[in-house]
Order: structure tokens, then sequence, then C-alpha cells
């Protein structure tokens, strides 16, 4: 298991962005460095679920337009305030998805496939990558995103329960419980 | 997840892809105006995107600018009346306690059975918890309570969206001191959902976390009509005399009756019979003195009994020389003579208008013999009389419970014609949403580009968010996702305007369909079906549809009342 990633941020940084969102509920023209910040990486999260860099873009801008308008009910726990956005931009996935099911899309990558790999621990994994395209459709939309935070996106568990609004080790308990049955399908079919 | 596209190695997003999607000013300006939300819209198969004023359509004459109140046009408003509608009529849970370490067996008040086995709760680590567990539970099984709870009715599938046709639906929750706890995944909770609904097409669906109904299992449904039926009657059913009690009373009244009839006889006295009207009789004079049982009796017939089994009726057309009427036994026998000899098996009766005075005659003759041999014949009757009472009695009982169980064998075949009592069996390894639906399409037929108004005041608009239809044959709602009424955009000059909006929806003329939604200001705004039926609707102009506010809709009863939903 990963126990560090890509966007680890120090008590330091957490404090500092904490600031900034308090500025912001002031005077939102505070919340720019947030945006700057963070745009591209919650618009990369929004576009690997989707196939339409368009559709990608827009989603992303209300995701911003969402956090900034509740701004004022947002409160720090020690978190980065992408947690945050990242719960938006699943809820709007939700939402859109669920107006057009056509939309939903999986990306796939060599990266990917190697975390995979490890968390699966089946060196043939490479080769089955014709079967595990199939079988990853197969899972719920609720297992792929646990999967994907976790292991896609390298987001701690911790972040993982705020997003998804649910406790710590419930996050655990159903992400590895998630890529049980993903090993179990690769297993049977 | 099964229609999902997969790519595999795609580029991600350049920096120039992100740059070009920034747009920190655009923010700030969308940020300081009402939201103008991006949503996707699945009408009639056509998907509109709704952002600015693209995919909607125009009411005509651009005067009614003039006329928008800006109020309405604030979609903050009418989530919030959505919202504030919804707190009230969302079905309330049920709590039920349940340990942990035991398991248990409810039944719900609407008869579904909730069984928990020993060790079907985990605490967020995934241990056992063997304490009380603390469980909220509802269910819906009707279109006003699923609506009124504000369920997501909406299914995707192969990219298209369907919408539930319901045969029932629970939510359920489990807290141990406040905190929320899991399903045991290897010791599921099974329910037993009483559906109202019969038919084996409704498959078991599961919302995920995110919302999304997920495909469970196919349907399990188990129909018990005739075990609880016949429950209820064993529980229902009166008293009932052994069958031999009563076969040892008819028995006695038998008895009872030969004995009397055979004391009759020995006292040399006949019981007058009325004549069957279906067998012949002859008038015969006779001398008394032969016949001394006969004595006193007037207008006596004598009737051809059934034991003339090979009588030939032509014989009564006959011309006869001579008859004698002789006594063989109990039977009298009567010969004919003429071209031949025939003998016949007669009794004496009387036709009605005789047999009164026949009665009076016999209970005459039965008192004088009575008299002279110290009461052998009354004791005889009463004794028959007292058996007879004791075995109609009971039979009468026999006859009463064969009509009871004639009665409740009847409700039964309605009950189970109504089937109220399928049983549809799934396992829950998971807290939440479940469900038994069979998906369904958008109703088709009548396409409608709709204005919707007041019924009370047709210059007064409605606004809302979301229209619904149901048909009163189907435990369904159609949600239409999107706007209608006055709504306010931005143009491209970054300009606020005020517009009329609407989207069509469709509808099956040849079902009752009811249409509601609820307006920016809280109430139900309803069109039922008889009112529907009376619109006339133009391929080249909007139509008009008249709803009926109704404000106050404080809980299911209240929406069932207003759609009109039996």
């Amino acid at each position: 298991m990963k126990e560090s990633s890509s966007y680890h941020q120090t008590d330091q940084q957490i404090k500092a962005e904490s600031e900034i969102i308090e500025l912001s509920k002031q005077d939102p023209k505070q919340f720019r460095s947030i945006y700057d910040k963070y745009f591209g990486q919650i618009m990369q999260y929004i576009y690997n679920r989707l196939d339409d860099k368009e559709l990608a873009a827009d989603l992303t801008q209300q995701v911003f337009l969402k956090a900034l308008k509740n701004l004022s009910k947002y409160e720090s726990r020690g978190l980065p305030f992408s947690s945050w956005l990242y719960r938006i931009a699943s809820n709007e996935l939700n939402m859109t998805f669920r107006n057009d099911a056509k939309l939903k899309t999986i990306n796939m990558t060599d990266g990917i496939i190697g975390t995979l790999q490890e968390e699966i621990i089946d060196e043939n994994l490479v080769e089955k990558i014709g079967k595990l395209k199939q079988i990853i459709k197969l899972l719920k939309e609720s297992d792929y995103r646990l999967i994907e935070l976790r292991f896609f996106e390298d987001r701690p568990f911790k972040e993982i329960s705020e997003i998804l609004e649910i406790t710590e080790n419930n996050a655990k308990v159903k992400t590895y419980r998630a890529l049980d049955k993903l090993k179990e399908m690769l297993a049977t079919h | 997840m099964k229609d999902a596209k997969v790519n595999m190695n795609r580029a991600p997003l350049s920096e120039k892809d992100i740059d070009k999607a920034k747009n920190f000013d655009q923010l700030m300006k969308m940020n300081a105006e009402p939201p103008v939300k991006i949503k996707w819209a699945k009408i009639g198969g056509i998907v509109a995107i709704i952002g600015g004023v693209l995919g909607y359509i125009f009411w005509p004459g651009n005067n009614r600018e003039e006329q928008i109140d800006p109020q309405k046009s604030d979609k903050q408003q009418t989530e919030t009346a959505n919202s504030e509608f919804f707190k009230q009529t969302e079905v309330p849970y049920t709590h039920y306690v349940v340990n942990g370490g035991a398991g248990d067996t409810i039944v719900t008040p609407n008869g579904t059975r909730l069984i928990f086995p020993a060790g079907a709760f985990e605490d967020k680590e995934g241990n056992v918890i063997s304490e009380n567990v603390d469980i909220q539970f509802r269910e819906f099984h009707d279109v006003p309570s699923i609506f009124g709870t504000n369920v997501d009715m909406t299914y995707d599938s192969a990219g298209t969206t369907y919408h539930f046709e319901s045969a029932g639906m629970i939510e359920m929750h489990g807290f141990k001191n406040n905190k929320e706890v899991f399903v045991n995944a290897d010791q599921p909770i099974i329910v037993e959902l009483n559906s109202h609904y019969p038919g084996d097409h409704y498959n078991i669906y599961f919302m995920d976390p995110d919302g999304d109904w997920e495909f469970v299992s196919k349907d399990t449904s188990k129909y018990e009509p005739v075990v609880m039926i016949m429950d209820t009657m064993n529980e229902e059913r009166p008293p009932v005399e052994n069958y031999l009690v009563i076969k040892s009373k008819e028995d006695n009244y038998k008895k009872a009756k030969n004995e009397l009839n055979q004391k009759i006889n020995e006292a040399g006295l006949i019981v007058p019979q009325k004549a069957n009207d279906e067998l012949f009789s002859v008038k015969l004079s006779f001398k008394e003195k032969e016949f001394p049982e006969l004595k006193g009796y007037k207008g006596i017939l004598f009737e051809v009994t059934e034991k003339n089994k090979d009588f030939d009726k032509s014989l009564t057309k006959q011309e006869w020389t001579d008859i004698q009427l002789s006594k063989e036994g109990e039977d009298y026998l009567m010969t004919l003579f003429g071209k031949q000899k025939i003998k016949l098996i007669v009794r004496p009766v009387f036709a009605g208008e005789d047999m009164e005075e026949a009665n009076q005659n016999f209970e005459e003759l039965f008192a004088a013999y009575d008299a002279a041999h110290q009461g052998v014949l009354s004791a005889a009757r009463e004794q028959m009389t007292t058996a007879y009472q004791s075995y109609k009695a009971t039979e009468d009982s026999v006859i009463n419970v064969i009509n009871q169980s004639l009665n409740q064998a009847a409700w039964s075949d309605e009950l189970s014609q109504k089937a109220y009592n399928v049983r549809r069996i799934f396992e829950v390894d998971n807290f939440g949403f479940w469900n038994s639906d069979c998906p369904q399409n958008l109703p088709k037929g009548q396409e409608v580009d709709p204005v919707f108004v007041n019924a009370d005041d047709e210059l007064d608009t409605l606004t809302f968010t979301n229209l619904y239809i149901a048909e009163y044959d189907k435990n369904a709602f159609f949600t239409y996702w999107g706007e209608w009424g006055h709504k306010k955009y931005i143009n491209d000059k970054g300009e606020e305007k005020k517009q009329f909006i609407s989207l069509p929806f469709t509808f099956n003329p040849k079902s009752e369909t009811v249409l509601w939604a609820i307006t920016n200001k809280g109430e139900l705004a309803v069109i039922t079906p008889e009112e529907l039926g009376k619109v006339t609707f133009s391929k080249k102009a909007a139509t008009t549809i008249k709803m009926k506010l109704h404000k106050k809709v404080i809980d299911v009863s209240k929406i069932k009342e207003a759609i009109g939903w039996k």
C-alpha cells in the first residue's frame, strides 16, 4: 500500500490554505490562488471519467462555482481543501451520469495497470488488459469510485472518507472489498 | 458501469487544455449572479443542454418579459421550496432494537419480515457487534410515499434512462450509540418484503452511496396467499362438534323415529302423508273393516310408490275390469285386473286440501290409543323430538360452518387475486435503499409543449423544477428533469435577461395520466386525468395546462388526495 500521496500536503501548507479560504469568505477574489492551484487537478479527475474536454471544463467551472457559493459553510478539518472540491466534483459526475449514462468513461493507463498489479498481486495482469477492460466495467460505480480515488488518484483514506462522506475505516473496508471483488471477477471471468 | 467506455492510455489533459478552460473572471461573474447551472435532461430521446437559453421553448409574445416577477425566476427559491416540501412529506422512520449477538426477526406493520442473523452488524473497523443496534427502517409501497420522500427512481442502463415501476422499496440503517454501523457481508440481513403487486418481472436494485441504482438480482417473489388465509380461517372458525358426536346424535334421532313409527304401526295407525305431485295416485273405494287403520280418513288416495321400478305410465290409460287392495306387511298392494293382471305397491296419501283434516284425524286416533296404552305413543314421540332437536342444533352449526367456510373461501379468492401477500426475498449486505422494481420507459403518445398556469388564475404562470407524470394503473412515476416558468439567464454579453422557459413532455392519452409539480411557492400543482382529458393539444402552438394548486400538503396522505392516487 502506498503511504504517501502525490497530492500530500504538510500541516503548514494546509494551515496556509485554510487562511486563504477564510479570507475568500470575505473577499471571493482571494479564491484565485485556490482556483489556480486545483483547477487542473479537478479537471483531470473529471476528465478521467468523461471523454469530452469541453464538458469536463464546464463541470470543473461548476465545481469551483459551487465551492465558492458555499464557502461560508466550509470548515477545515485538517485536510487539503481539494478533498472538498473532489466531493463536489464526485457529486457533479453523479448528476451528469444520472442524466446520461452514456457519458461514463474509464481511462486506464499503463501506470494504473501497474498499480493494480501491485495491489492485486497478479504478475500477468498486463497480459490480461483486454479482460480487465471488460471486467472493470462490471464493478459498481461506487466500488470503482473507491478504487479510482485510492489507487489511481492516490488519495489517502482520510481524504477518501471526506470526499465520499463516510468514515475513514469504512473507506478502508469498502475499498479493499471493492478490490477483492475485482480480483474475484478477474479469476472467475 | 457496464455501458462505460474504456480508453487505454488516452493522453491526459495538457497545460494548454487546462489554461483554455480556466477563467477566474468568469467564475467571479457567475458567483455574483444567480447560478446558471449546466444541467442535462433527457426528453423524448433528445438530449438538450439546458445552459443559457439553448434548448428552451420560448413562450410567444415578448411582452411577457414585463410581467415577470423577479422572485419567481430565482432558482434557489424553487430548490428551497422543493426541499421544504419534501421535509414535510417524507415517510418517517420506524425504530427497532436488534441484539447483534443474538439476531432477531422483526415483522413490520406492513407484514414485511426482517431477519437479522446473529453477527449481522459490524463496526467501521470490521469488528462484529454483539450489543444492541438501533435500526432505522421505512418502507414504501406506492407512488405518493416514494415521491413524498424524494427518492430518485430513474435508472440508467445501456445509455437509456428508465423510470422504476415499484413493487415495494425499503430503506434501512443501523446505529450503535448514535454511530453508524455496517452490515457484515458474511451474515447478510434477509428481507421478505410484503409486496402489494403481483408478478415476477420485478428485479432487486440497491442505491449505491453515489445515489445510483445498481441491479442486484432477479426477482425472488414467493406467493403465500393460501397459507396465510388458511391460518386466518383456523383462527376465526367457530368451535365445531366432533363428527362422531354429530353422527351419534343423528343415529339417536333415527332410532327414536323408528321406535315411534314402530309403536304407531303396532297401534294400527298410519301417519298421514301428502301426495307427491310426481307420482300417480288413484282413489279407491274400500271397506273400513278390512283396513281399520284407515278409519276416519277422508279423501284417501293410493299412490304408486317409488318401489315400482318398472312402472309403465301407459297403464294409467288402460281400462280395467277390477281392482283389489290388500296389505302385505307395511305395504298396501293394489292388483289391477284386465287384459293383464298388474300388481303395484301403493300407500295412502292425501291431497293438499285434505292434509290438515287427515292430520287432525291422526292426532285423535293417536291420543285415543295413547290414553288407552299408558302414553306409550306420546313417550316415544317426545323421545324422538328431543333426539331430533339435539341433532338439528348440531346440524345447524355444521351448516353455519360450511357457509362461513364458503364465504371465507370467496374472500380468500378475492385476496389471492389481489396478491396481497407476495413476498419478495433478498439479502441486504449494505444499509441504504433496496428496491423491487421494473424499469419502464417514459410514456409515449401525445407530445406537449406546455405552459403551466394556475387553474384559478390563468395569468399566474407556474414556475417549478421537475415535472412528474404517473398513470393510475402503474405504480410508477416519471420525472422530467428541467425547469418551467420564468427564469433568469445571462446572455453572451454578460447581461442578465429574463425569459419564459418550458420543455416538452409526452404522455399516453389512452391512460389515466396525472401530472404534478412543486411550485417555487411550495404548492403542489396538479392536473388530474379528468382535467387533462379536456385539454386540446396543438402541434403548432404551446398548450395551456391548468393545474390546481394544493397548499399545505404536509404528508403522504395529502399527496395521495391531491393526485387522486388510490
